[in-house]
């Protein structure tokens, strides 16, 4: 089978990384919803793994896919953390608004 | 002990009297407070006798105790150190500073016995001692100055001492703001001669002296007239007098300390201690002669018409200054020193003798409610008399021999003139005229007091310093006898021998004839006695006889009461002037240039801190945001 992947130009991959960190960036700028603030950051951090798993290919260089590996596993992590604290805020002010996050100041 | 110890005792026991009281200074124990202050004047005095015993054992031609403490400045090639002299003349002067001073601390234990402050006012008092002895100690023109200034700060403290009266502060006010205008004559005066010797020391500027040539006689003319523009102002000499019949709104101990005896001698002093600096100048000499024998003579009419004890005395104060300004201007140092010494007694007497009246009066200080007090008051009448016939210069007084002096002087000596001694023989009959009459309304007579004031004679603590000076005003004139009755009865003239090494004769001074100096001498008596005589019969014989002249003389007689209308003058033309001129300062320097430059700064400030402040909102986006744009910035920097 023809390996649709060779027709696949290396910058089509940093096109559309591209446009993926761009809204989730734009998610993080603008949204007040923590929860989406967070799926937010995530598709920055996909974005950024799309460009490493691509370069990691055309270079045929292993270590860019571990660093993707790295890269999911401290999103879990901070998926987990984040999730957390917004489950507290909630309890505490019903709701899950970037504004009320301003009272944890200290 | 050596010198040093016992100057610095000398000059620093004042000092611990002022801070003792000073830390304390809520305390009403009078008596403590008084005792300290006392004792330190009186530690101060005996360190002044033994230094003066020890110069009197110095061979005649090395009498001088210097002691240098520390480099005090030092800029350049000039050098100024806190170094002290204690000669002929600054012994002369800290021991009547110091024995008078110590006398009227005493007296002052009973005068402010009803005081609710007086821990305060004997440490200002022990201040002003302090001050007083750095100023006639010091060997160079800068310690004086510190002095100088000092004793015009204590004077202010202590004339608004009863500050709670509106116009006794505005006295206070009115003094220091006067010295000032003289201070800075006198501060001036002191950079001329810096400019020209190149030192401020007193020894180095008078051994220059000694050759005149090479030293520039005008800028040494402005020097020495700028010098004496901060004696008027110390001294109360004319047009800068008129601070000090204001200055009567203080406590009497500090009038008699003050005002008459140290403080207001401090212009006199200095300009002997540089006496060949000012012979070396006629024309400051002649300026100086004149205004002397001006205000001796404008003071003593003044006095002739007041009503209240104290302001008699005041401007009596101030004529007698003009004496030793005359003295000064003729060339007589040793007769002004020797005045100034006499006068320092019995004028001190006189006004503590006043304040023993008022006490026993109640505060009342207007001689029309006085008279016939001689009954109550036994020995502070008599002791008042001693000052009396001591002023009046009635013949074996101490007043007599130091007046007589300066008046011979100034018929005698080249720089005097017939006009300067006509003047002080007007000025010296209008003294023995004021003086009668105010011992006559206050002490004889009939008795004019209200009923419900019942006089009483003060405590020893009050009459034992009376009695002292009454003393010394009879006898202190026996130090300096003039040649004529000396050669008669072979008395010796200490005084001429003491100062003969320190004070310099005027070029060109003749031989003394003996029937021009006894005739002078019996012209003054005659003059003296002879107004003493009038003023007896206009107040005590004849009551009614003042009105009727004054009734004559109408328009004079207000002039004179007004004090020429001196004070109005200097309201209408100098100070509402300066008023109007510091008022258009204020606002169109103050208010409308700097304080606006300020705001505008301020305003600028402000407003670009607004547009900043819209930065930090603290939201995490907007934060966020910033990251995003700042990291864009960077990479197309880079890449672009």
């Amino acid at each position: 089978m023809p390996n649709i992947m060779n027709s696949i130009a290396l910058n089509h991959f940093i096109i559309l990384a591209s446009i993926l960190f761009c809204i989730g960036m734009l998610g993080v700028l603008i949204r007040k919803n923590v929860v989406v603030m967070l799926m937010s950051i995530e598709l920055m951090l996909n974005a950024v793994n799309l460009i490493f798993v691509a370069f990691s290919r055309y270079y045929g260089d292993a270590s860019g896919q571990v660093i993707v590996f790295f890269v999911m596993a401290i999103a879990a992590a901070e998926a987990a953390i984040g999730l957390a604290i917004i489950m507290a805020v909630f309890r505490k002010f019903r709701g899950v608004e970037i504004k009320l996050f301003e009272n944890l100041k200290g | 002990m050596s010198n040093e110890i016992i100057l610095g005792i000398l000059l620093l026991s004042p000092i611990l009297g002022f801070l003792f009281n000073g830390f304390r200074f809520r305390s009403q124990n009078n008596t403590l407070a008084g005792t300290v202050a006392t004792l330190a004047a009186g530690v101060s005095f005996l360190c002044a006798s033994v230094l003066f015993f020890r110069l009197l054992d110095l061979p005649k031609e090395s009498r001088e105790i210097f002691v240098s403490y520390f480099s005090w400045i030092e800029i350049g090639s000039a050098k100024v150190s806190a170094s002290f002299m204690f000669d002929e003349l600054s012994a002369v002067m800290s021991l009547i500073v110091t024995g008078v001073g110590s006398l009227i601390h005493l007296f002052s234990i009973g005068y402010m016995a009803h005081d609710d402050r007086p821990s305060k006012f004997f440490a200002y008092l022990n201040l002003f001692l302090a001050n007083m002895l750095l100023l006639v100690l010091g060997s160079n023109l800068l310690v004086m100055f510190v002095g100088w200034e000092g004793v015009g700060y204590c004077s202010y403290l202590l004339i608004g001492f009863w500050f709670k009266d509106e116009a006794k502060a505005a006295a206070g006010l009115k003094a220091f703001i006067t010295n000032r205008i003289g201070d800075a004559g006198l501060l001036l005066g002191m950079f001329a001669l810096f400019a020209i010797f190149g030192t401020f020391e007193f020894q180095e500027i008078n051994a220059r002296m000694l050759d005149v040539a090479g030293i520039p006689l005008a800028l040494l003319t402005a020097g020495t007239l700028l010098l004496f523009v901060g004696a008027t102002g110390k001294s109360a000499q004319l047009p800068l007098y008129v601070w000090l019949p204001d200055a009567m709104a203080g406590p009497t101990p500090v009038s008699a300390l003050i005002h008459a005896a140290t403080m207001v001698t401090a212009g006199v002093y200095m300009i002997v201690r540089l006496n060949p600096v000012f012979l070396a100048t006629p024309a400051t000499m002649h300026v100086i002669a004149i205004i002397g024998a001006l205000t001796a003579v404008m003071a003593a009419t003044i006095g002739l018409t007041q009503w209240d004890i104290k302001k008699i005395l005041a401007y009596s104060t101030v004529s007698q200054l003009g004496y030793m300004f005359l003295a000064v201007g003729v060339g007589a140092f040793g007769a002004a020193i020797f005045h100034l010494m006499t006068h320092a007694f019995f004028k001190a007497l006189m006004f503590l003798g006043s304040g023993s009246v008022i006490h026993a009066m109640h505060e009342e200080q207007d001689v029309r409610k006085m008279g016939g007090l001689k009954k109550q008051l036994p020995i502070t009448h008599l002791t008042f008399a001693m000052g009396w016939l001591a002023i009046i210069g009635t013949p074996l007084f101490s007043g007599f021999f130091s007046k007589d002096e300066i008046l011979w002087m100034s018929w005698h000596s080249p720089r005097g003139h017939f006009l300067l001694w006509l003047a002080g023989i007007i000025g010296a009959g209008f003294t023995a005229f004021y003086m009668t009459r105010l011992m006559a309304l206050t002490f004889w007579g009939k008795s004019r007091v209200p009923k419900e004031t019942h006089p009483h004679e003060s405590p020893a603590v009050m009459t034992v310093p009376l009695i002292v000076l009454g003393t010394l005003s009879v006898i202190g004139g026996y130090i300096g006898v003039p040649h004529i009755l000396g050669h008669a009865l072979h008395i010796p003239n200490f005084w001429e021998t003491w100062f003969e090494r320190k004070l310099m004769v005027v070029p060109g001074l003749g031989e003394a004839s003996a029937f021009e100096e006894s005739l002078l001498m019996l012209i003054s008596i005659a003059v003296a006695g002879a107004a003493a005589t009038l003023a007896y019969i206009f107040y005590i014989k004849e009551p009614s006889k003042p009105q009727e002249v004054v009734s004559k003389i109408k328009g004079l007689y207000t002039l004179v009461y007004n004090k020429y209308f001196v004070d109005e003058i200097y309201q209408k033309f100098v100070i509402n002037g300066l008023v109007n001129l510091s008022k258009a300062f204020w606002l169109y320097m103050d208010v409308g240039f700097i304080d606006k430059m300020t705001y505008k700064v301020s305003d600028f400030v402000e407003s670009a801190a607004g547009g900043l402040r819209e930065l930090q909102t603290g939201n995490m986006q907007r934060y966020a945001l910033y990251i995003v744009v700042g990291f864009v910035a960077l990479v197309s920097i880079v890449f672009f």
